[in-house]
């Protein structure tokens, strides 16, 4: 599985990932 | 984790041990009506009637016990008029009977002897000839293990009592007690004679529920002028004692369920999102010579990587969380089980939820490479 394929497309989604990165983090700490 | 680490802490409080023999015990909650001048003969006639029973093997009287919820404590020192208590610890008032009923491990000493039991009542009742302390408060107060026979001061009488025995455990009255100190706990040897008391009886193995049916009905028997409410059994006095942390549990593990419901709806929206977007692009990779799989694996592995980051992320904020809690708040510091369990639980909740707009994904057919919209 190649990875940078997955990094490039992030980069230009990067609000999208970072509100799921956000939720996550915080869904983790909580629970 | 927090969470999950409160959920845990609060349960496996309501499991520690009282070192009763609790599956046979139950109290009785004795109230005389008005103020009989032979409140001491009454008791000692109940309690002789109550181990009297053909399914009791023995009662005492005394004014608090373990998980009641209510009960005294005192403050200990090793020096005549120290001011500065080593420790505290709850006491249990009881005669010779006390030790036999509650199913007490004797791990050193003896029990109490029938010429250091005294009366006394709420207010009044000079020193304690003896003390029976816990393990756990002997090796607190005697750290080198070598308590049994020495001698304490307890701040309410300002004289000395000798630690005739060591008991394995016992427990305090109070269920959130941390568990440092939840056995700091000790007997004092005494008749409790007051208006209101109450009776812990033990019956024969598998014999408890008759047994309390024959006690209420000896003790209604033998004079009328009483209230007797609140008989219970151990179990039941356990089970209302933690009541409070059970629902606390529910609670935070419901909204612990919901967060992550609503979780896995944000990472299924954002995700199907991104679905739409890449139609195209999908289309043409599948055009090429991608197989549906690699479309799958390739959300799947771009949600573990953000889950990934997800989760570092949260595991920082979180011990942050548990650090400012464990300063403001008597709380103990997380362990690396619950976080491990959350951190799993977050990055399968991502896999779970990224399924099937993957699967939509690798659904989409080759031919919306050509087509032109």
């Amino acid at each position: 599985m190649e990875l940078h394929p997955i990094l490039s497309a992030m980069r230009r989604n990067k609000v999208g990932a970072i509100v799921i990165v956000v939720q996550t983090a915080i869904t983790l700490a909580i629970l | 984790m927090n969470s999950l680490f409160l959920i845990q802490q609060r349960l496996r409080s309501s499991e520690r041990p009282t070192g009763l023999q609790e599956q046979d015990l139950f109290t009785i909650a004795n109230q005389w009506v008005g103020n009989p001048p032979d409140l001491a003969a009454k008791v000692q006639a109940d309690l002789a009637a109550l181990r009297a029973l053909p399914e009791v093997v023995d009662a005492f009287a005394t004014q608090s016990y373990p998980l009641s919820n209510g009960g005294w404590d005192d403050g200990i020192s090793l020096e005549a008029g120290d001011q500065h208590w080593v420790t505290s610890g709850a006491l249990y008032f009881t005669d010779e009977h006390g030790l036999p009923t509650l199913g007490l491990k004797l791990i050193a000493g003896r029990n109490f002897e029938a010429a250091e039991i005294a009366q006394r009542n709420d207010m009044e009742g000079g020193p304690p000839a003896a003390i029976i302390v816990s393990h756990a408060l002997a090796t607190k107060l005697f750290p080198n293990g070598d308590a049994l026979g020495k001698s304490i001061y307890l701040a309410d009488y300002k004289s000395k009592a000798p630690i005739v025995g060591i008991v394995e455990r016992l427990q305090q009255p109070w269920a959130s007690v941390t568990n440092q100190r939840v056995e700091y706990a000790m007997l004092q040897p005494y008749r409790f004679v007051e208006q209101y008391s109450y009776y812990v009886v033990r019956a024969k193995p598998g014999q408890i529920a008759s047994a309390m049916k024959s006690a209420e009905k000896q003790l209604l028997a033998i004079s009328r002028g009483r209230i007797n409410d609140k008989t219970r059994t151990m179990a039941e006095t356990r089970q209302r004692a933690y009541r409070d942390d059970r629902g606390l549990a529910v609670i935070l593990a419901f909204v612990s369920v919901v967060l992550l419901i609503v979780t896995a709806f944000g990472i299924i929206g954002i995700t199907s999102f991104w679905v739409s977007q890449r139609r195209r692009q999908i289309g043409i990779r599948r055009a090429m010579g991608a197989s549906r799989t690699a479309i799958l694996r390739y959300f799947q592995t771009e949600n573990l990587m953000i889950a990934s980051a997800g989760a570092a992320l949260g595991i920082l904020l979180a011990l942050s969380l548990n650090f400012l809690m464990a300063g403001k708040f008597e709380m103990a510091r997380l362990d690396v089980g619950s976080t491990v369990v959350a951190a799993v639980v977050v990055l399968l909740l991502g896999q779970l939820a990224v399924l099937w707009p993957a699967l939509r994904a690798a659904s989409i057919s080759p031919v919306v490479a050509i087509r032109n919209n």
